[in-house]
């Protein structure tokens, strides 16, 4: 439609963009200048607002605190476990419901989308249910002879990863099936008319062309994990902390802003990071994938 | 090993990986009608005592009341907001208009908790902090991306070429945008509203941090008892009702207006 010289001022322009923009600018990114500005103040235990003594007291317990380290590590290593987890479950329920007719599709893609659209509560609820000592699941577990003493799933690594499978399954789901459903069957076909058998086809055909999906989900789901709240703090019932749930600690129950403040940026910083990192290493695994595959073929 | 046998392995897996992500859900419906107290499995029997006893109880009815009256406040401001900014995205041409997009997306993007954390302070010094304004305000940021998104792509879907005609045929720019483009980009704006309206209703994270002790939304209200008083048969209830609602909703959504190729 309208084709506007930068150099004047559109006035139609700033009105409908104007509205949006200060609302992000004064709720969403304030905010993150006054994490930046409090980070570098003195707490004062017993009270709220901080002194506004400059100090980089906060910044060095973030970083050398050694409870703070096992925080960090716990976090990581809870994160890729449920990552890895999530991919391996997803991939098989991507790859059925991109072959699916449109109208089976449609139903099988709200299905799946049902975890993410419920809410955190609503299934950390249920997994509570399900998960704990008298719960559903130890109870056909046991009623079926199979054990005799209850697992304990809560209060552990192991419910928190299964939480976390649960939850973010449709952020890696729904992009292995838009890259699954994007391939051209004919190239399978091809393969498999030249005699390769399904397992081949699947892991020189058809995974190769969906690493963009999956790639994209694993980052997806990896920044989900590192970031959780609910579900670590629900079905870890307080024994185990993350990132998520420290942070909530140290903001609201122990009201110490200026380190809260500093863990945050350290937060933040350090998922970035993470996703640069993870979506660097995938796209270089992908380039020598492809490149060892063209030497192949000469 | 034989093709068709793999076809049909992964095939099975598929279908127990879906059950697995539908199994809290599906166990919370039947927990609701169990009759027993004290959560207990197997189920004693079944009972619509819950359900009774949920239309009865004024703390539960205030919860969901607080719940439902800020995700409308903040879808409203969301879409006034969010809407004109996805229309200024797709037709104007301007200097920044990557970074625009950028920004509108950003909640999205950057981990909510990291913003909740600098958000209490803000709110505090701003006296704000568990005030019914504060938290709509921040929770239409987190509904702001989605609409974004979802108009965008209703735009993308949108065929230039009804527009033209109208154009051709007369009608002012004005009468075009009212009657023949927001009428199709009405779909978009529906399931944004709904979406928002999901996101809001449901979120824990960000209205942990700024709710106070006045208003108390059903999430985090459901996150404190579970962690102090453990599971009460009222909130299983209840929670059955609003997924009931979210499936339906759900469901209809996907039949009228297939809000799936939107995501």
């Amino acid at each position: 439609m309208d084709r506007v010289l930068p150099r004047r001022i559109n006035w139609p322009l700033i009105g409908l963009l104007a509205p949006a923009t200060l609302l992000l600018v004064i709720i969403f990114l304030v905010p993150f200048f006054q994490l930046l500005i409090t980070s570098f103040w003195t707490y004062v235990p017993g009270t709220v607002l901080p002194k506004t003594a400059f100090t980089f007291e906060n910044y060095t317990r973030v970083i050398t605190d050694t409870y703070n380290l096992s925080v960090y590590k716990e976090t990581v290593l809870i994160s890729l476990l449920a990552t890895v987890v999530t991919f391996v479950l997803a991939y098989p329920l991507a790859r059925l419901i991109a072959k699916q007719k449109a109208a089976v599709k449609s139903l099988l893609f709200v299905l799946v989308i049902l975890p993410m659209i419920g809410g955190a509560m609503i299934q950390t609820l249920g997994w509570m249910t399900l998960l704990m000592r008298y719960g559903a699941i130890n109870g056909t577990l046991r009623s079926l002879g199979i054990i005799h003493q209850p697992i304990a799933f809560l209060g552990n690594e192991l419910g928190i990863i299964i939480g976390l499978v649960q939850s973010f399954l449709p952020l890696m789901i729904i992009p292995l099936v838009a890259s699954l459903g994007a391939i051209d069957e004919s190239i399978e076909n091809a393969a498999r008319s030249l005699g390769a058998n399904a397992i081949r086809v699947f892991f020189e055909v058809t995974f190769p062309l969906s690493l963009p999906g999956a790639i994209a989900g694993s980052i997806l789901v990896l920044m989900a994990n590192l970031t959780s709240f609910v579900t670590p703090s629900m079905l870890g019932q307080g024994k185990i902390q993350v990132f998520g749930t420290y942070a909530y600690q140290e903001a609201i129950q122990v009201m110490n802003w200026p380190f809260s403040s500093a863990f945050a940026i350290f937060f933040i910083v350090f998922t970035g990071l993470v996703a640069l990192l993870v979506s660097y290493l995938s796209r270089a695994m992908t380039r020598s994938r492809i490149r060892a595959q063209e030497a192949l073929y000469e | 090993m034989n093709d068709k046998i793999v076809a049909k392995l992964t095939n099975g897996i598929a279908l127990i990986v879906l059950a697995f992500m539908l199994l809290p859900i599906i166990v919370l419906f039947l927990n609701a009608f169990n009759a027993s107290r004290i959560f207990e499995f197997p189920p004693r029997g079944f009972t619509l005592e819950w359900f009774i006893q949920l239309s009865n109880s004024q703390e539960y009815q205030t919860s969901i009341r607080v719940s439902t009256m800020l995700a409308i406040s903040a879808v409203v401001l969301a879409l006034v907001t969010g809407v004109p900014a996805a229309f200024a995205i797709d037709r104007y041409q301007f200097p920044g208009r990557n970074f625009m997009q950028g920004l509108f997306l950003s909640p999205l993007l950057l981990p909510s908790i990291v913003w909740a954390v600098g958000l209490v302070q803000y709110y505090a010094r701003l006296r704000i902090l568990g005030s019914f304004p504060g938290m709509v305000l921040a929770h239409s940021i987190i509904i702001i991306p989605y609409v974004i998104r979802l108009v965008l792509s209703s735009f993308a879907f949108l065929d230039r070429e009804l527009e033209n005609a109208a154009r051709s045929l007369g009608a002012s720019p004005i009468r075009t945008f009212f009657e023949i483009t927001v009428p199709l980009i009405i779909p978009g704006i529906i399931i944004s509203a709904i979406f928002g309206f999901m996101i809001s209703f449901t979120d824990v994270v960000v209205s942990s941090f700024v709710s106070g002790a006045l208003y108390i939304p059903f999430p985090v209200r459901v996150y404190s008892e579970l962690r102090s008083e453990g599971i009460d048969p009222l909130t299983i209830a209840i929670s059955a009702v609003i997924m009931a609602a979210i499936i339906l909703i759900a469901l209809v959504g996907e039949k009228m207006i297939h809000w799936s190729k939107y995501v």
